[in-house]
Parts: structure tokens; C-alpha cells; sequence
């Protein structure tokens, strides 16, 4: 699977969660999913659990603490598929 | 060392519906499900272990930054009258747990926790996600600062790691601060034990 496939995926995942709109339509691989777009930590467990079914993969919390960024997500995802 | 979080009961994220399947197992220990499963009130209680959760997390940070957030891993055990521990490892953290006005706010601490000690607010908020993180600076600032006997323009609060650090022209301000924010509620919580006694004295300033 291609990164800006995951990407779009990534973002297709957390656009229910976002609190901050404006950051979300300027999203990148450098935004921040806490900070930038503002999605609440017990909404990230939601994401991350997504992100499982999504990719078929499974997510270790030690692998979630190393995630800050939309570009930290597709990195992650890419090594697990 | 101190630790607080906040959950906003009344927010629509919250609900039963909008959460994962997978979200207890991945979150809570075996034994907090069981007591999940057999309290009349589970999501109340799932929140109030998300917060404990939360709070003794910012503690073992500070205590250790390599502390990875791990929620199963801190496991909560909190009594009827909301008090309790969470346990991470090896390590026991205090805990006290607010709940009023449909929210929750707890408090960690590596250290007994003595009211006397502790300087901690919750307050509503209107605004939305983007303003939360300063509005609860300035409500920290402006009751730290009432606290400590100091002009609130003089204190700021500057971030280091992740950690809010208050500070003023003198340099940081050796007094533990932990923030939080959610839904329509701002809080932060100071523990005012050792630190702020040796800048008090350090600065000739007098106690509340």
C-alpha cells in the first residue's frame, strides 16, 4: 500500500474525532493529532482501534506513545501492512 | 509530583455508542472490567478510572519521561468515597478523585496528598478546543499567583517537555502544576509542598 494511500485513510479516520476544523483542512504529515487537531486522549484509543481494523494490523500502546503527528501514523501503519 | 485530569461527562463524545467495541479491553485491567461489569453506574465509573488513569500518568512522567502511556497498565482501585491508588509497576500513586456538576477531576500523587498542600481549581469554560489550553494557563496563573502573594503579570507559564513549568522573571518557579482541559471545563492542580516554601523563602515573600 502506497503512504499517501495510508494518508488519506489516516485522515479519513480521524476527521470524526477533530475538534479543530481549520487545522484539519490544512493537514499534513507534520500536523499534530493532540496539539493541531485537537482530538481528545480517550478518542485516540478510538483511533488507534480504527486503525486496527482498518489495516488489519494490531497497535502496541508502546507503538502508540511514539505518535504525535499525522506523519507518525502513516510511518507506523506503512511498517505494520 | 502531581497529576490531574478532567472529564466532561455532558460531552456527546462520551457516549456508549461512540466508543469502540475494543475500548475496555484495551484500556482497563481484567480486574477493573469485572468492576466495571458489576457497578449500577459503569460509565460514570469508566470515566472516573480514564481520569485516575490520566493523572498518575502525568506524575510517572515527570517522575520518569520514558513512562509510556499504557492504560491497562495503570491499574485503579478507588473506594465509594472516591478516593484510592493507581498502581503502575512497582509504583503507587494517591488518588483523589472530584466529582460535581457532571464532571470528574482527579488528582495523582506520588506523595500523600494533604489538602493544606494542595492548590487546585475546576472552572467552567465556553470557549472551544482551540482556546481551552490558554484559558486554563491564565486561571492557573491567576490563582497561583493570588496563592503566592505575587503580581499575576510577573508569572507565566512556560512548557518543558510537555510539563507546564510556572515561572517568572526570577526563573522557574520550583512549584509542581499539572493542567487539564475538557469540554466545557478548565482545571489545574499545584502542589505547594516543598517548592513553593524554599521561593517563598528564597524571595522573602510571605505564605498564604
Amino acid at each position: 500500500m502506497e503512504a499517501s494511500e495510508i494518508q488519506e485513510q489516516v485522515v479519513k479516520i480521524l476527521t470524526p474525532y477533530v475538534k479543530d476544523q481549520q487545522a484539519l483542512a490544512k493537514v499534513s504529515l507534520e500536523t499534530n493529532i493532540l496539539e493541531d487537531l485537537k482530538v481528545n486522549s480517550a478518542r485516540l484509543v478510538d483511533v488507534v482501534l480504527a486503525f486496527e481494523d482498518a489495516f488489519d494490523i494490531e497497535i502496541a500502546d508502546d507503538d502508540v506513545d511514539e505518535v504525535n503527528t499525522v506523519g507518525d501514523c502513516v510511518r507506523l501503519i506503512s511498517e505494520k501492512v | 509530583m502531581i497529576g490531574n485530569d478532567l472529564v466532561d461527562l455532558g460531552d456527546p463524545e462520551l457516549a456508549p455508542e461512540r466508543r469502540h467495541p475494543r475500548f475496555d479491553r484495551r484500556v482497563f485491567s481484567r480486574r477493573e472490567r469485572e468492576v466495571l461489569g458489576a457497578s449500577g453506574a459503569p460509565d460514570r465509573l469508566r470515566w472516573i478510572f480514564w481520569a485516575a488513569k490520566e493523572a498518575a500518568y502525568k506524575v510517572a512522567r515527570k517522575i520518569d519521561p520514558r513512562t509510556v502511556f499504557s492504560p491497562s497498565r495503570f491499574e485503579v482501585d478507588v473506594d465509594a468515597t472516591l478516593k484510592g491508588c493507581v498502581h503502575h509497576g512497582g509504583d503507587r500513586f494517591e488518588l483523589r478523585v472530584d466529582e460535581a456538576g457532571g464532571r470528574i477531576h482527579a488528582l495523582a500523587s506520588e506523595m500523600t496528598l494533604h489538602e493544606a498542600d494542595l492548590l487546585w481549581r475546576v472552572a467552567p469554560f465556553e470557549g472551544d478546543a482551540q482556546t481551552a489550553s490558554k484559558a486554563v494557563r491564565a486561571l492557573a496563573r491567576r490563582e497561583l499567583a493570588a496563592a503566592l502573594d505575587l503580581p499575576v503579570e510577573e508569572l507565566e507559564i512556560d512548557r518543558v517537555d510537555r510539563i507546564p513549568v510556572p515561572a517568572t522573571c526570577h526563573g522557574e518557579l520550583d512549584v509542581d502544576l499539572s493542567l487539564s482541559h475538557h469540554g466545557g471545563f478548565i482545571a489545574f492542580a499545584c502542589d505547594l509542598r516543598e517548592g513553593a516554601s524554599a521561593w517563598r523563602q528564597n524571595h522573602g515573600v510571605e505564605g498564604p
